[in-house]
């Protein structure tokens, strides 16, 4: 049987680190629509309860405060989060990249570890302020079951919570990592990054869909 | 080679238990799918029982299941029996055995790949989906009895109005599991196929069971988290209080249980694909195999199953005919769903064409994936007259549904598995099935097969609705009551017919003929690896020169003395 020598038992297969770079980068697009499929159903399931209410909000329903104060700045921290975390998982320059060109070692740390712990401390503050925004609301005597705004809010919000939570996690053995100065995988900051980016998007959409709209 | 091996865990726990191993994997989710299996059909044999002789208590078993009322099966006693029949079935049978087992042993080997892309995902998935088991058979002993609101869960039967108590609740909580056991599968299998294909396993050179796999993890993809929001939204009314699916009144304000309906039903069509598509990719490989020819019309069948993938997704509202949707909608989805038909007598054809003039080998896999054919050509005909709105609105909720969808996602489906079951057995756990007590098996489910679904389609045609505890207190119903025993006798025999299945099935496990590397004379990648294979799949990763149904070659049979080239060799000459 003719065939090619494959090196010893990888993650899946006979890659090198290029070649696990890439699949990763597809498996990581597969994920990433699968959630974003969930937000899109959770979307179109309040766009259905919009389109069939005679007026928004649902006469006799009690209005749900908009918090602005903090829904802004939930959306700041949330983009800044974002752009701290396209920084990090940009890199340092060639130069300043790991001999194999894969990791970020000490030569392009000093790039790479403001901008995650700037992510870190953004991604951190956007779930403050929501949980903040729910202790606001509850003060007001407005709880999840006080109408059908007030179910889109706290749903929606707190399911996409849980996946900003899940992002925050999802960076700590980076900034783990970062903070015992061992190399940083760049496929794999790129994969947090990517998942950082879909729920800031999907924070932008709720917030424009739900509060703005 | 020997650093491969080294890589092998040598414990107990990492080897057997939490293995990342897609072999090991893929047999758990084998077992875990056969036990579900058994617990459903075991259902399934009280709900029969009940149909055919209601107010008449369970024999043997029925004082000690359902003590409180004699031995009898109770109207909310026969609602939990249904509900966890259908949810179990479908999705923690089902799907365990056909994408979660035969997926994750078959498909990294029929690709000519070590291990899936992501193997600590993949034991992830297994252990996902094992904890999702774990909380819905809890549910059978929550206080105020197990979920009852049907496979479906229709608000507003699973609302906390209208299920009271913590059992439908963890049975949101087992789907969302569920759900995420299966997109982590998806992710795997999409990512491994595209990306781990041995060199020369051109897409048009995969087995048709891996298409079938892969396109329905593409569907698994996109739209259990359909069903995951839905799941959420139901969650969220049930727990805190939120109001999606309560409906509201003239005096408060409420949401909209028909909402629900779209979430379901938008993941609940592409669902019957995702059962179905692996058993059709497994049928389409087997025919050609035992028919010792190529796949006729391969890549025509490629793309009529990438064609019924695609309109999958827009056909959903048929299901929702009755609940007030406007007849435009209602004339849309009729005409899509009517569309799906052209992809599947595609389909069909190809499978007559494979077996035109073959030198048909009547193995028991054969004998299955024949099965499944006729199985699903029958049940797929029943679905025009639920595709059609006029029909649909006379059928719906009858028994007619219940024998079409039965046909088509369930006996299809578990023939299908059964063809799997018997034809990689062997690959599996090294040792051959018996095949004299394989083909009495499958005599005997095929025939009990048609008889049961098939008359309950003639059930459903003469008026008698699903979901009813006992026809027989109507008086229109009365004279059906024969013909449900007939079922019911049919579906007992069909039950008692699996004791067979069981006994080859843990008889050969330890006394069967150790199996050959290759038994059935086949191509594909597998067979090329010793049975079973080595925990590296392979010592060489092979290089693909041929599709993966090279049978009945004269050039073969000249060079080599056989009739089939595998995959990963030339032509002579």
């Amino acid at each position: 049987m003719s065939g090619v020598r494959a090196p010893a038992l990888a993650a899946g297969g006979d890659a090198g680190e290029g070649e696990a770079a890439a699949t990763l980068s597809v498996g990581m697009a597969v994920a990433l629509a699968a959630i974003a499929m969930t937000f899109a159903a959770l979307l179109l399931a309040y766009g259905i309860v919009r389109v069939q209410a005679p007026a928004w909000p649902i006469a006799g329903e009690r209005p749900v405060p908009p918090l602005w104060g903090y829904r802004l700045a939930a959306t700041a921290v949330a983009l800044a989060g974002s752009l701290a975390m396209w920084r990090a998982a940009r890199g340092p320059d060639r130069a300043a990249q790991g001999s194999d060109g894969t990791t970020i070692d000490r030569g392009g740390r000093h790039h790479v570890s403001g901008s995650l712990l700037v992510a870190g401390l953004c991604g951190a503050a956007f779930l403050g302020l929501q949980v903040a925004s729910f202790v606001t609301l509850r003060g007001r005597q407005i709880g999840p079951g006080a109408g059908l705004g007030a179910s889109v809010v706290y749903a929606l919000s707190a399911f996409h919570g849980v996946h900003a939570l899940a992002a925050l996690l999802a960076l700590a053995p980076a900034l783990y990592a970062d903070a015992r100065r061992r190399p940083l995988r760049r496929a794999r900051l790129r994969a947090v990054a990517s998942f950082w980016h879909l729920v800031t998007g999907v924070w932008v959409v709720v917030f424009l869909a739900v509060f703005v709209a | 080679m020997s650093a491969d091996l080294a890589l092998a865990p040598a414990g107990f726990w990492r080897r057997a238990v939490f293995s990342t191993d897609h072999k090991v994997i893929g047999r758990q989710f084998l077992w875990l799918g056969l036990v579900f299996l058994a617990v459903a059909g075991a259902l399934a044999m009280l709900i029969r029982w009940q149909l055919a002789h209601p107010g008449i208590p369970v024999p043997v078993v029925g004082g000690v299941i359902f003590p409180a009322s004699g031995g009898v099966v109770s109207p909310a006693a026969y609602t939990a029996l249904f509900t966890m029949h259908g949810t179990i079935m479908i999705f923690f049978a089902l799907t365990p055995i056909l994408i979660g087992g035969f997926g994750n042993f078959c498909l990294p080997l029929m690709i000519g790949a070590r291990d899936m892309a992501f193997p600590s995902l993949n034991m992830l998935s297994y252990w996902t989906m094992f904890a999702a088991t774990a909380v819905l058979t809890a549910s059978f002993f929550a206080p105020l009895g197990p979920p009852a609101a049907g496979w479906t869960s229709y608000p507003t039967l699973s609302t906390a109005v209208g299920a009271p108590g913590v059992a439908q609740t963890m049975w949101v909580v087992a789907i969302y599991l569920n759900g995420a056991s299966s997109v982590m599968g998806a992710v795997n299998y999409i990512t491994t196929v595209i990306r781990l294909r041995a060199p020369g396993m051109t897409f048009f050179r995969l087995p048709l069971t891996v298409w079938g796999i892969w396109l329905a993890s593409i569907l698994n993809a996109l739209f259990v988290p359909v069903l995951a929001a839905g799941a959420v939204l139901l969650f969220f009314d049930r727990v805190f209080g939120t109001r999606f699916f309560v409906a509201g009144s003239a005096i408060k304000p409420g949401g909209d249980p028909v909402l629900y309906q779209h979430l379901f039903w938008i993941f609940g069509h592409p669902e019957v694909y995702i059962l179905i598509l692996p058993a059709w990719g497994i049928a389409g490989d087997l025919l050609a195999f035992f028919a010792r020819k190529p796949a006729y019309g391969y890549k025509v069948t490629v793309w009529a199953l990438i064609a019924i993938v695609v309109l999958s997704g827009v056909v959903y509202g048929h299901h929702m005919f009755v609940s007030g949707m406007s007849p435009l909608l209602g004339e849309g989805f009729m005409i899509l769903t009517m569309i799906i038909s052209v992809p599947s007598i595609v389909l069909g054809v190809g499978w007559l064409g494979t077996l035109w003039r073959g030198a048909i080998r009547f193995t028991t896999p054969m004998l299955f994936a024949l099965g499944l054919v006729t199985v699903f050509g029958v049940g797929g005909f029943t679905g025009l007259f639920l595709a059609d709105v006029l029909s649909d609105v006379y059928l719906h909720d009858t028994f007619f549904v219940v024998g079409h969808f039965h046909l088509t996602m369930s006996a299809a489906v578990l023939l299908g598995a059964f063809a799997a079951i018997y034809f990689w057995f062997p690959k599996m756990f090294g040792r051959m099935l018996n095949e004299p007590l394989g083909k009495l098996h499958f005599a005997l489910t095929l025939t009990t097969v048609l008889v049961t679904f098939g008359l309950q389609l003639v059930l459903g045609y003469a008026g008698m609705q699903r979901r009813l505890a006992d026809p027989s207190a109507y008086a229109f119903l009365r004279p059906l009551m024969p013909l449900n025993r007939v079922v019911s006798t049919a579906a007992f025999v069909m039950g008692a017919g699996q004791i067979l299945f069981v006994v080859n099935f843990f008889f050969s496990l330890f006394w069967g003929p150790k199996a050959p590397a290759n038994p059935w004379e086949v191509g594909t990648l597998e067979w090329t690896v010793s049975s079973p294979p080595p925990h590296h799949n392979f010592d060489v990763i092979p290089r693909v020169f041929a599709g993966p149904h090279e049978l009945g070659n004269p050039v073969m049979k000249e060079a080599r003395g056989r009739d089939y080239q595998v995959q990963s060799e030339e032509l002579p000459g």
